[in-house]
């Protein structure tokens, strides 16, 4: 009995072993069911290579394993990329179909997200995982409770950086030291003094010129908008606002700080500006020698030094938060988008990209300066770790409150602090001096005003 | 013909048949279906890599350097800058302000151009320079699209890799982190610029087509990868060329255009854009594809003529490189021939051919078990029942009938009815034997043996005339019939032949056990042989004793003799004493010889009484005794010599008369070995002896003199 039985068993194995390889024929293997996960991403110059470069190595190892394959596509600048994907979400004529994953901010993947067609992340990562990421600036109070619809994949503050070589001459005829450049006030200053020993250069400009009104209306108190019940309630009053006019529009309009090309980066190659605010991410993009208009040439040396704060005030630095969002498919596409963005974060992969784009890692624990040595080189790339890291550490790490209409806001402020400040400059440049005073108090009461309507 | 066992008889034709049909299948399976497999995963592979390459050559003509139409509008803007400023076209090649002011009119055209066709680069590139105080590289623009299939509205994903910045200023298009103000180039490289151009100065044609020129450059937005450019010379209506403008394709970009496939393959197979060089090998401008060893691939030694590479670990790479028309067949500038070369692992090009092998092979493995298996269990069901029939069969009693359980095959069963009714014959056959034997009263009976099977089978009558009383023949086992006939005959219990006395109801019986061992069986009979031991003891007694005394008679006696002298070490001292009943006649003439048989009869019986294991008599003749004592020392013997001859001198018998005489003998004596070692001798000196005392005093004794002995010869 016993043999039959075994004889029994031998011949049911075999049976199943002849149906299963018999069967793999056309299905197979996990190997052959490649799942491909497309992203768009509003990535450029360093950062789309760095990406790039991580996307490649994610194909040729954990997906190769996985069976999944990523295609990234740049798809423009950061608002591109949300229309493209609300307009793919509403399925309007003409529009594509939506990516796996798309690379937003915040208040644009927000609007997205209420439309119900982005994956909360906190459906496919565990408590534990998510405790691993730097908390609080990716959440969003949703309708059905706190969600995750971004995954951060990289974050980012604000630094100032200076062309030291040619700081130097003006700093020693002037008097003036880096300490001037600490405070908001410190820089107005001597942005002037510069403006008139190099007869009519600007010494400053910044990035994001909206950040300087979010994360300065907070150190100094006065949120210009804040989160009530999950809305945007304005609360941007005179004083906050005239202490903004006085350290970044006045100095602006009067020519002290400007703004030329694309980036302040970019106007610090050309020579047009000897110091910047910008976020830690464009660090690859400062030069390390300035072409003049007339092709003129010379090496510089830059420094990067924290982020000015408001005289009195506690530090406080902008938390930006770039991450990448999930659109609902189905299940498989949804967790091969999922395991790609947990394998960029995880701290190899974050650091490496992190080191070569000028971004600090999203998870806790995980310290870029640990991979610093072997892979950079550029001594501003060093600095801006260690001054970024130190910034992290030491000032209050300011992310704007997310909100329906977050972004409206954003360009609200953003306008008033550059297009709007144009024009005033140039009807400035045009005045006698008696003019000037008078036309300055009248344009802050103006501009006050429109801000405060378009804020509404 | 050898025996061989049903199974064996049915399994090893049958499996021969089945494995020659399985291999003669699998044979035409492979010569038809599989070896066709192969041959088409190959013309698949060579059939996708041609899909690509014609699909990427139609990109690379058709679409990514479309761009004649926008070289007559970037020639018409020149044009019209130089008309407005009033200058000479040659002036290109020395005034940075009037190259300044042409590229910031071909700048946006150039975006324009860059971002319609989808490339990821874009140039003008004047002949002069760019700047007054500049290092001497050309005035250009160079443009760098991160978004090639995407037409970027906000100009977000362009940068500038090379121009002045006063454009970018203008079009809020920032620079690249590589940006420089001006073009260096070094002509020993750069194709690019310096390949049209020159072909543009040297042609006759207007048609700026024929000059294109495809190239390799290094990326000019500060990566180490390589791009693929087409450039063509700029050339006015007066034939002038001022310049080259062109678009490029990032090794990345060409790098997704290629890879397209879908499915099994897209995970194993890998493509490469490659130059060849004169020698017929191949340079790489980008791998792509997701194969795992694209990093091991851009090791390999690729060449036009080998479609297979053997690398070290003894992977094999097939390829299939196929050429790219690029260029015109005539066209003036000629930069080697482009492929599109196909890669992949030989193992991973035909796993499905592997893959059906091997399912072959399983399914012929299979085929083969499972007829191999119902062989089997066909022949196991067919010889199990008659293994068991036969077991059955050797383990009944061979006297009685058989009766086999059914085994449900006719022809077995029929057997077995058949083999019944045999046996059924053969044991009355047995049993009447038997009886016959009982019948006839001879003692005989036999028993068989397999010490091998543990059989035993005893007759009826074995048990009672071995003497084993207490069993019988039913209930004798086969180990106990050995351990009872070794502890009976001893070790050597099984040889040829025991006699044995025993003890039987009669009495005293004599029994004959004859063995015979045939194969494994031992075959023994047991005869009873009392009589025939009877009868033979009666015929030697009579041969050796006196009929009318019970003594030995002389033959015996001297035989006896013999037999002792011969073991001397029995004997130290002897003596020979011969008698001599005196007066025999007297009373045989006075009494009758009854009377004289008595007279004889009273004297043997004294000497039988004196008989012990150092003495012995016999009657000779008529009146006429001897006797021979022995022992150690010659005080012994006369010790028993003196013992007798007085028991005969007291001895009495009784004549008819009623009275008691009193027997008168005389006796000679000799010594052995003082008068001799010789048994006739010694019988003859106690006669001598005897016969000095009937000569002399009769009813005496006298020892031999041998001095007298010799004085009467």
């Amino acid at each position: 009995m016993k043999l039959k039985q075994t004889g029994r068993r031998v011949i049911c194995l075999l049976l199943a072993a002849v149906i299963c390889t018999s069967g793999c024929g056309k299905q197979g293997t996990g190997k052959n069911e490649n799942v491909t996960v497309s992203i768009w991403h509003y990535y450029s110059g360093q950062q789309a290579q760095a990406f790039e470069e991580a996307v490649s190595e994610f194909n040729e190892t954990k997906g190769q394993e996985e069976g999944i394959t990523v295609k990234a596509e740049s798809r423009g600048d950061v608002n591109e990329v949300a229309e493209l994907v609300t307009a793919a979400a509403e399925k309007k004529e003409g529009s594509e179909e939506m990516p796996d994953i798309f690379t937003a901010y915040m208040d644009t993947a927000v609007p997205v997200y209420d439309m119900g067609v982005l994956v909360n992340l906190k459906d496919y990562l565990s408590e534990d995982e998510l405790s691993d990421y730097v908390p609080g600036f990716l959440e969003y109070a949703g309708s059905d409770g706190m969600a995750l619809p971004i995954m951060p994949v990289a974050k980012s503050t604000e630094l100032f950086y200076l062309n030291k070589t040619d700081w130097e001459p003006f700093a020693s005829e002037s008097g003036c030291t880096l300490d001037d450049l600490t405070t908001w006030e410190g820089l107005a200053h001597t942005a002037e003094l510069y403006y008139e020993w190099s007869g009519g250069k600007s010494f400053f400009g910044r990035d994001a010129a909206a950040n300087f009104m979010l994360v300065g209306s907070h150190q100094l108190g006065k949120d210009v908008f804040s989160l009530e019940n999950g809305k945007a309630v304005v609360t941007a009053d005179d004083e906050m606002l005239k202490k903004v006019w006085d350290c970044y529009a006045q100095p602006y309009i009067k020519g002290y700080y400007s703004a030329y090309g694309k980036f302040r980066s970019d106007d610090m190659k050309t020579g047009d500006l000897i110091s910047c605010v910008a976020s830690t991410a464009s660090v690859s993009y400062l030069p390390s020698e300035v072409t003049n208009e007339d092709g003129q040439t010379h090496e510089i040396e830059c420094l990067v030094l924290p982020l000015p704060n408001f005289e009195n005030t506690q530090a406080c630095a902008v938390q930006q938060g770039a991450g990448m969002s999930v659109t609902k498919s189905d299940e498989t596409r949804e967790k091969a988008a999922v395991e790609f963005l947990k394998w960029f974060t995880d701290a190899a992969q974050n650091v490496s990209y992190c080191l070569k784009t000028g971004y600090f890692p999203v998870k806790r624990n995980v310290n870029v300066n640990d991979g610093k040595e072997e892979s950079s080189d550029s001594d501003v790339v060093s600095q801006n770790f260690t001054v970024g890291q130190e910034t992290i550490n030491n000032s209050e790490m300011y992310a704007a409150p997310v909100v329906e209409n977050s972004r409206t806001l954003r360009y609200a402020i953003e306008d008033a602090l550059s297009v709007n400040l144009e024009s005033y400059r140039e009807q400035y440049g045009t005045l006698s001096e008696e003019e000037k005073q008078a036309f300055l108090d009248n344009s802050f009461k103006e501009w006050s005003k429109a801000l405060k309507d378009a804020l509404k | 013909m050898k025996t061989k066992s049903i199974l064996r008889k049915i399994f090893v034709p049958f499996s021969a048949m089945v494995a020659g049909m399985l291999v003669v299948f699998f044979i035409i399976e492979y010569l038809c279906s599989l070896t066709e497999l192969k041959n088409n995963s190959v013309y698949l592979f060579e059939e996708s890599v041609s899909t690509r390459r014609d699909f990427l050559e139609s990109k690379l003509t058709g679409q990514w350097s479309e761009i004649i139409t926008t070289t007559e509008k970037l020639t018409g803007e020149i044009e019209d800058v130089l008309e407005e400023e009033q200058v000479s076209a040659s002036r290109t090649a020395s005034d940075d302000r009037l190259n300044q002011k042409i590229l910031e009119r071909l700048a946006d055209p150039l975006v324009e151009i860059v971002k319609w066709n989808g490339t990821t680069d874009g140039f003008v590139i004047l002949n002069g320079p760019a700047a007054a105080n500049g290092s001497g590289g050309l005035a250009s623009v160079y443009v760098v699209n991160d978004s090639p299939n995407h037409y970027d509205r906000s100009n977000s994903s362009i940068q500038y890799a090379r121009g002045s910045a006063s454009i970018s200023k203008k079009m809020k298009i920032p620079l690249a982190s590589s940006w420089k103000a001006d073009m260096e180039l070094d002509k020993a490289k750069d194709d690019f610029f310096f390949l049209p151009y020159e072909a543009g100065q040297n042609g006759a044609d207007t048609d700026i087509s024929a000059y294109g020129t495809w190239s390799i450059a290094e990326s000019m937005n500060g990566q180490d990868k390589k791009v693929l450019l087409y450039s063509v010379p700029l050339i006015l209506s007066d034939k002038t060329v001022v310049g080259v403008m062109g678009i490029g394709i990032s090794a990345d970009c060409l790098s997704e255009n290629i890879q397209m496939e879908s499915g099994e393959h897209s995970l194993t197979r890998s493509y490469m854009f490659a130059q060849a060089g004169e020698d017929g090998s191949m340079v790489p401008v980008v791998f792509s594809g997701q194969g795992e060893n694209v990093r091991e691939l851009k090791e390999l030694p690729f060449s036009i003529e080998e479609d297979t590479i053997t690398v070290e670990g003894g992977n094999k790479f097939y390829t299939s490189a196929q050429n790219l028309a690029l260029y015109s067949a005539n066209s003036p500038v000629q930069t080697g021939s482009w492929y599109l070369v196909g890669i992949e692992k030989q193992s991973d090009l035909f796993a499905v051919y592997n893959r059906s092998m091997w399912v072959q092979f399983l399914l012929m493995a299979f085929a083969m078990l499972c007829c191999f298996g119902s062989v089997l269990l066909v022949g196991k069901k067919l010889s199990d029942p008659i293994r068991k029939m036969m077991d059955e069969l050797r383990a009944s009693d061979p006297n009685r009938s058989i009766h086999l359980h059914k085994t449900h095959i006719s022809e077995m069963d029929e057997l077995a009815d058949s083999i019944g009714s045999l046996s059924d014959r053969v044991a009355k056959a047995n049993s009447k034997l038997s009886q016959i034997i009982h019948m006839s009263d001879a003692k005989i009976s036999v028993f068989e043996y397999k010490q091998s099977e543990n059989m035993i089978y005893v007759s009826p009558e074995f048990c009672a005339m071995i003497g084993w009383t207490d069993t019988s023949p039913e209930s004798i086992t086969a180990a106990d019939f050995r351990e009872r006939m070794i502890s009976k005959f001893g070790e050597e219990a099984f040889v040829k032949e025991h006699i044995f006395e025993t003890n039987g109801d009669t009495g005293s019986c004599w029994m004959r056990l004859t063995q015979k061992q045939e194969d494994n069986v031992l075959l023994g009979v047991l005869v009873d042989i009392t009589r025939e031991v009877q009868e033979k003891m009666r015929v030697e007694y009579e041969r050796d004793n006196d009929s009318l005394t019970g003594l030995m008679n002389r033959r015996a006696f001297e035989r006896n003799i013999i037999e002792l002298f011969a073991r001397t070490e029995k004997v130290a001292v002897g003596v020979f004493l011969a008698w001599d009943l005196d007066n025999l006649k007297h009373f045989n003439d006075t009494y009758g010889h009854n009377t004289g048989d008595d007279y004889i009869i009273a004297l043997a019986g004294c000497l039988k009484m004196n008989n012990s294991s150092h003495t012995f008599s016999a009657r000779r003749s008529g009146d006429e005794f001897v006797t021979f004592a022995y022992g150690d020392t010659k005080e012994e013997v006369m010790a028993y010599v003196e013992k007798i001859w007085e028991d005969a001198r007291a001895t009495q018998f009784l004549l008819p008369d009623g009275q008691m005489r009193r027997i008168q003998i005389s006796m000679g004596m000799a010594w052995y070995p003082e008068h001799t070692k010789d048994p006739e001798e010694l019988a003859a000196y106690a006669d001598f002896a005897l016969y000095q005392v009937k000569h002399g005093t009769k009813g005496t004794s006298a020892v031999f003199d041998p001095e007298l002995y010799k004085g009467k010869q």
